[in-house]
């Protein structure tokens, strides 16, 4: 017998995705459908055309329900946008019972202090991660439940966004007539989806390069220390190559793919490749150093965006495992390369991880955070997660 | 003056016939290195001084001229790779360094970036000797990638700060001169290549100036070049020897990393070609020289050609090429272009002097015109809120805010 069926949906700026998945008793996580539309009404992870986007989501249910022969009445749906943000909430109490012991009721109150965090006019909570436990402020424990000292403090990293951005989407995933189990940031969801164990405790970067943000999360020190969004992705490549060589976007966006690399290279100097320029204009040609110049610049600076997040927080020198790329830009020729060169640092392409049933999910890394977002639900059906209640708050359910 | 301010003898003054006060400029470890291999090599050439936070390093250059800065900052033990100190240091010998420009025709500032005082104390002293009139040309060499103790984004930070500052920067990076010297060469015969290649640059633009000239090249070519050249120039040189030298020169000058193996000439605007030869220097050289470069050269390019006579070069030949990659006919009187460029972090994996790369402002190319169309048309982006970080609007497209040039034909 496995659990009922759990949907996890994605309204990204290039795709609307769903993906129907059911966990198995062994705990092994089988997708058994999917659903997918060109995302329409949709720029930068955020809702600029309320209609379009709804058409989008009704489109990539139906296809996911016929898909998987399952009716779907809930989503578990993932947000991301320029304006997700996070940072680190220290909450302390005093150990004031007689016995000097620390016990669960100033494990509580400072956990409630750790996340009473003061946030940016409009932003709502998202996520509280729990990072460590510091008992007198200097010795970090995993549970400090039992153990001796005066004062308790926990280190929170609490992920937020703007609540209106988030609100807008799940007002057009009711509009399909589904209800909103679950949200949560695509990033720690594709970080969840690609991350193996090992590199979480070595400290990694995982950024998912999207169609409309950047979405990244780094673990150093054996927790989550950063996680956030730019809203810079594989929109803004296909834009600057529309606008570079004057063709219309759907001919950028085909160049990107089929001859897009994050690194120039120099053998392909003199090349040149035809192009269509649409509306009745004749075929000519541009050069393939200015598609790749053009490619290589603005890929550059986003992962330069993230390192320079990262070095503020000095976060890099505690990365041990490197960086992990997934999301569609992923699929760029050379990425990989270039981040190593830009991190200074190992770099793999992750794809989603122990997740069995269709390879066609499991090979792409455009898939990562949708993915993650059914280990995220399965993970979050267990109890006592107490974050749900204030979720529901945020998006007025 | 102060003791630090050490001027000796004027053994290595101004050459008598030289017309123009030239003076070189050292900052920084490498920069003094280089300047005095510079020294070295021209026996009876300019005046070069030596500026540095770091007292030890600077007695070792024994250049007559020395200037010790930021001793209040680092009490002369350099910026330790701070390059926010380098700049500091040089801030605060402000006077000293306007006094030791003041009067010059041409400076030439050289500096290895990355460090501390290159990368801090350079863009300053570019600056003052700017503002005091004197056409000012920076020699910085970016570090090689096995430096990694040699910040790359500070370089590069440098770098735009040079070519803000002064009238064109010529950028050398080190990486490309691992494809010159051979495999087996030692660190310290690659560092001496870096220096050599930051002298032989020095040198042939001196030489082009002083010498005397067949077909002349002046001061006013070089400045018609490097003030419009929007900062941003590539040098590269390369020899020949015996009767064929024309060719053997042409041919090594157009596989030579250093112009990106001939790319950067052909893609350049506008470049200064000079020839070097000895007495027997043939008309039919030049001209083997002149058609061959002229056969990879853009049509349109404007090419600022000399040719000089040096009895040193009896049966050699050496071209020597500096390219202009963004350059617009005509005097530009509003002077600094750069300026519309707001300082980026970014990297350039490749090679920061390659065209695509450069930060320099091409201020009546078609890609400005395009700026005013843009404020209009955001393309996919329009009636999204632009997505502003560090004063830049990521929505508009990457190589246009870093001013590069499309060659392509665009219907």
């Amino acid at each position: 017998m496995s659990s009922p069926p759990i949907v996890a949906l994605e309204v990204g700026t290039a795709t609307v995705r769903a993906l129907v998945g059911e966990l198995t008793e062994e705990g092994q996580l089988i997708v058994s459908g999917v659903g997918e539309s060109p995302s329409r009404g949709v720029r930068k992870g955020e809702i600029t055309d309320f209609d379009n986007a709804l058409s989008c989501v009704r489109e990539a249910l139906q296809k996911a329900e016929d898909n998987s022969h399952v009716t779907i009445n809930a989503v578990h749906l993932l947000v991301s946008g320029g304006h997700i943000r996070s940072r680190v909430n220290r909450g302390t109490a005093p150990v004031l019972n007689d016995a000097g012991e620390i016990t669960s009721v100033e494990i509580e109150n400072a956990e409630k202090m750790a996340r009473a965090v003061s946030l940016p006019t409009g932003h709502e909570v998202l996520h509280t991660i729990l990072q460590r436990y510091l008992v007198d402020e200097n010795l970090p424990v995993v549970n400090p439940e039992g153990l001796e000292g005066t004062k308790l403090a926990v280190d929170m990293l609490i992920v937020h966004g703007q609540c209106n951005a988030m609100r807008n989407i799940v007002k057009v995933v009711r509009s399909a007539q589904v209800d909103v189990a679950d949200v949560a940031f695509s990033g720690l969801c594709a970080a969840l989806a690609v991350l193996t164990p090992a590199e979480k405790n070595n400290g990694v970067l995982m950024i998912d390069l999207g169609g409309g943000t950047s979405d990244y999360v780094a673990y150093a020190e054996e927790r989550m220390a950063d996680a956030g969004a730019f809203a810079v992705g594989g929109d803004h490549l296909s834009n600057d190559l529309a606008f570079g060589l004057r063709l219309p976007l759907t001919e950028a966006e085909r160049l990107k793919l089929e001859y897009g690399t994050a690194v120039p290279e120099f053998a392909v100097r003199n090349q040149t490749i035809t192009v269509n320029p649409g509306t009745g204009q004749p075929p000519r040609q541009v050069r393939l150093a200015d598609l790749q110049n053009i490619l290589h610049v603005r890929i550059e600076e986003t992962l330069v965006l993230v390192r320079e997040q990262l070095r503020q927080n000095k976060l890099i020198s505690k990365l041990g495992s490197g960086v992990v790329l997934t999301g569609g830009g992923a699929r760029l020729k050379k990425v990989e390369q270039l981040a190593e060169k830009i991190f200074g640092l190992p770099c793999r392409i992750g794809k989603p991880r122990e997740i069995s049933g269709m390879t066609a999910v499991m090979e792409q890394p455009e898939c990562a955070a949708v993915a993650g977002m059914l280990r995220y639900a399965t993970r979050s059906m267990q109890p006592s997660s107490g974050i749900w209640g204030r979720l529901k708050k945020i998006i007025g359910m | 003056m102060s003791a630090n301010l050490r001027l000796m003898d004027s053994e290595g003054g101004p050459a008598p016939a030289a017309p123009y006060r030239l003076l070189v400029v050292g900052v920084g470890g490498g920069g003094c290195r280089a300047a005095r291999h510079v020294a070295g090599l021209l026996a009876h050439g300019p005046t070069v001084v030596a500026v540095d936070s770091d007292d030890h390093a600077l007695q070792e250059t024994g250049l007559p001229v020395q200037l010790s800065i930021g001793r209040a900052l680092t009490r002369g033990f350099g910026a330790g790779g701070d390059a926010a100190i380098g700049k500091i240091a040089a801030e605060d010998e402000e006077n000293k360094l306007r006094n030791l420009v003041e009067g010059m025709d041409l400076v030439f500032v050289i500096t290895t970036l990355g460090g501390g005082t290159g990368s801090g104390a350079a863009p300053v002293v570019a600056r003052i000797a700017h503002e005091q009139g004197a056409l000012t040309i920076c020699f910085a060499s970016t570090p090689f990638d096995f430096e990694a103790n040699r910040d790359k984004d500070a370089a590069l930070e440098a770098l735009r700060q040079l070519r803000m500052h002064s009238d064109a920067t010529i950028c050398m990076p080190n990486q490309r001169l691992l494809e010159i010297v051979p495999d087996q060469a030692t660190l310290k015969s690659a560092f001496d290549a870096s220096d050599h290649m930051i002298s032989m640059a020095v040198i042939g633009i001196w030489k082009l100036l002083t010498e005397v000239g067949l077909i002349r090249l002046n001061f006013s070519d070089l400045r018609n070049l490097v003030e419009n050249s929007g900062g941003a120039c590539s040098f590269g040189y390369a020899e020949g020897e015996g009767p064929d030298k024309a060719q053997q020169a042409t041919k090594a000058l157009l596989a030579s990393p250093l112009l990106d193996h001939g790319n950067v000439i052909a893609q350049a605007d506008a470049f200064l070609l000079n020839i070097l030869g000895g007495p027997d220097l043939a008309l039919l050289d030049v001209q083997r020289v002149m058609n061959n470069i002229k056969q990879v050269a853009r049509r349109d390019a404007k090419i600022f050609m000399g040719a000089t006579v040096d009895d040193d070069w009896q049966g050699r030949l050496m071209v020597t090429v500096l390219a202009a990659e963004h350059w617009v006919a005509g005097p530009q009187l509003t002077g600094k272009p750069v300026s519309i460029l707001p300082p980026n972090l970014a990297v350039a994996p490749v090679a920061p002097a390659t065209p695509e790369q450069a930060g320099g402002s091409d201020e009546a190319t078609p890609a400005q015109k395009e700026l005013v169309f843009e404020k209009q048309d955001r393309g996919r982006f329009d009636k999204v809120e632009p997505t502003i970080y560090g004063n830049e609007d990521l929505d508009v497209p990457t190589f246009h805010r870093r001013g590069m040039k499309i060659l392509s034909d665009r219907g």
